[in-house]
């Protein structure tokens, strides 16, 4: 078996996306997704989600496959996002997976979708030792690597950066995800309305940070001075956090990851600690930022090189999965 | 003359003189992620609420450095330099794993518990073992507050379980059940304390316990 140029096909389907990516290990052939979008003003409903995910399943399969111009009997392994994520989501992505190894007799490899955006951002930044910030749906978190895991140095104590987005802009009728609508208010928003802001030791809390700005929205405040001051509250809590970590550890590069990753005034405000502590900062692309099939095959491809695959039989979903909960079987 | 001796999270730590003799001056520096009136705030607050807690907890027989001087305005304190490691530089050598000094760090965390005293930033790196006599002393008290709730103190202990847990992943559990034994024996609420960091963990996102 020739390990420099092997073909991986991985699936993404832990939430609201469903994609296929296919990729070497230094080329992203095709990274093709459809996002599911719950009505204005509600949120994701895992069964909508997962019923949108089985019918546009053949469609993206056949665009990840024609764009790479590759055929299945090329690709050398299949991953799929096997948690943490909503069950019915997980089950559809699992399947597909085990019924294209199966029938095409490929092997196949379960992996962390948190893992997947952490990798992915390393691939793109070429990082060797970094300080983890990893923004989601459903993840917020830093983190280390340190003998064979990723290890949580500091996370949410409740709802994550994404849900308090998603969450407050289900307050103002927007469909999930709000982040991009949140931003867009925010930068118009001009007078900085003073939030609860808490950080416990190296973790943070943003559930009261939710309810004061519904709060706020109820009472009539503009709509773009809450979201500018909930923006600017989050990041800077998430930002000490950071910080935190960062003079703990005494690492030299920081990467920011996750679909919240995409959002600049959280990337100028790490951006500014990096010129503080004098240590490089990286951000994922943005394009890549939101769950994506790329995340999925990367890990993948290396879960295959390292020898960590699952029989189809022995394959599992995990609606919970912590990150250091998981082996890194292609790191020493 | 001062010497720049670590770029901390929150403060540049110097070692100066004052008055002849060789201290620490901690400058809690400005934060470009912060609005402007955030900064000076918090760095006011975290300033006061250090001075006062390590004051304090002096009373309690916990060990803390000196305050010489401390100025909430500019962000400053001057205190004793407490020559020692950090327990973080020492925690995997056999003799401290082994030894009294990590009964001696839960010990000090029991005390302060015991007087609703809430360190808010027990990390490994907040302990220094001081050369000479090999006494454990605790620094960094910008996020401590006072709390009866049962919750807080978890925070306390679930923060320490963490850092141990994600910087010293292979000693683990002994370090733990070590620092443990110490809290446990002077904090006679340890147990109901123990049991909400459970829970604490329990509610972590994507926990399987």
């Amino acid at each position: 078996m020739n390990k420099n140029n092997l073909l991986c096909l991985g699936i993404e389907s832990t939430a609201h996306t469903f994609s296929i990516a296919i990729l070497t290990e230094d080329r992203i052939l095709s990274n093709v997704k459809e996002v599911y979008v719950p009505p204005p003003g509600e949120g994701i409903h895992p069964y909508e989600a997962a019923q949108h995910h089985i019918r546009r399943a053949k469609k993206v399969l056949d665009t990840a496959l024609s764009k790479s111009g590759v055929c299945m009997k090329d690709v050398d392994v299949i991953a799929f996002s096997a948690g943490p994520g909503l069950g019915p989501c997980l089950k559809v992505g699992a399947v597909i997976a085990r019924t294209l190894a199966a029938y095409y007799n490929k092997p196949l490899t379960a992996v962390n979708h948190a893992i997947g955006h952490i990798e992915l951002a390393n691939f793109f930044a070429k990082t060797v030792d970094p300080v983890v910030v990893l923004v989601s749906g459903g993840h917020t978190l830093v983190s280390s690597y340190l003998m064979k895991r990723w290890r949580i140095f500091g996370e949410t104590l409740d709802i994550t950066l994404g849900q308090l987005f998603d969450q407050l802009g289900r307050e103002l009728g927007f469909g999930s995800p709000a982040g991009r609508y949140i931003e867009e208010l925010a930068s118009r928003g001009k007078r900085y309305i003073e939030m609860p802001y808490s950080v416990k030791g190296n973790n943070v809390s943003f559930s009261g940070l939710l309810t004061y700005a519904k709060n706020l929205i109820k009472k009539g405040y503009s709509k773009e001075d809450v979201c500018y001051s909930v923006q600017e509250t989050a990041f800077a809590m998430l930002t000490e956090v950071t910080e935190r970590l960062l003079a703990f550890s005494e690492k030299k590069e920081i990467i920011l990851t996750g679909g919240v990753a995409a959002n600049s005034r959280l990337q100028e405000m790490i951006k500014s600690l990096c010129r503080v502590h004098n240590v490089a900062f990286h951000v994922i692309p943005s394009e890549f930022s939101g769950d994506c099939g790329a995340q999925i095959a990367l890990v993948g491809l290396l879960q295959y090189k390292s020898n960590n695959v699952i029989d189809v039989e022995e394959s599992f979903v995990k609606q919970s999965w912590r990150i250091d909960e998981v082996d890194i079987t292609w790191r020493d | 003359m001062e010497r720049l001796i670590k770029v901390g999270a929150e403060a540049n730590i110097f070692i100066s003189k004052w008055h002849g003799i060789e201290v620490i001056r901690k400058v809690r520096r400005s934060k470009p992620y912060w609005r402007e009136e955030l900064d000076l705030k918090i760095r006011k607050i975290r300033t006061i609420r250090e001075t006062y807690y390590i004051n304090l907890v002096k009373k309690f027989g916990v060990l803390t450095p000196v305050i010489y001087f401390s100025d909430p305005f500019k962000g400053e304190i001057v205190m004793e330099y407490i020559k020692g490691d950090r327990l973080k530089d020492v925690i995997e050598n056999d003799n401290i794993r082994e030894g009294k000094i990590l009964y001696e760090v839960g010990r000090e965390l029991g005390i302060m518990h015991s007087h609703n005293i809430i360190h808010g930033d027990p990390t490994t790196s907040n302990f220094i073992i001081k050369n000479n006599d090999g006494m454990v002393y605790i620094i960094d008290f910008g996020l401590t507050f006072y709390s009866q709730r049962v919750e807080d103190k978890a925070v306390d202990i679930h923060l320490f379980k963490q850092v141990i847990k994600s910087a010293h992943p292979k000693y683990f559990e002994q370090i733990f059940e070590k620092v443990i034994s110490g809290y446990s024996r002077t904090y006679n609420m340890s147990t109901k304390i123990l049991e909400n960091v459970k829970e604490i963990e329990r509610r972590g996102r994507y926990a399987t316990l």
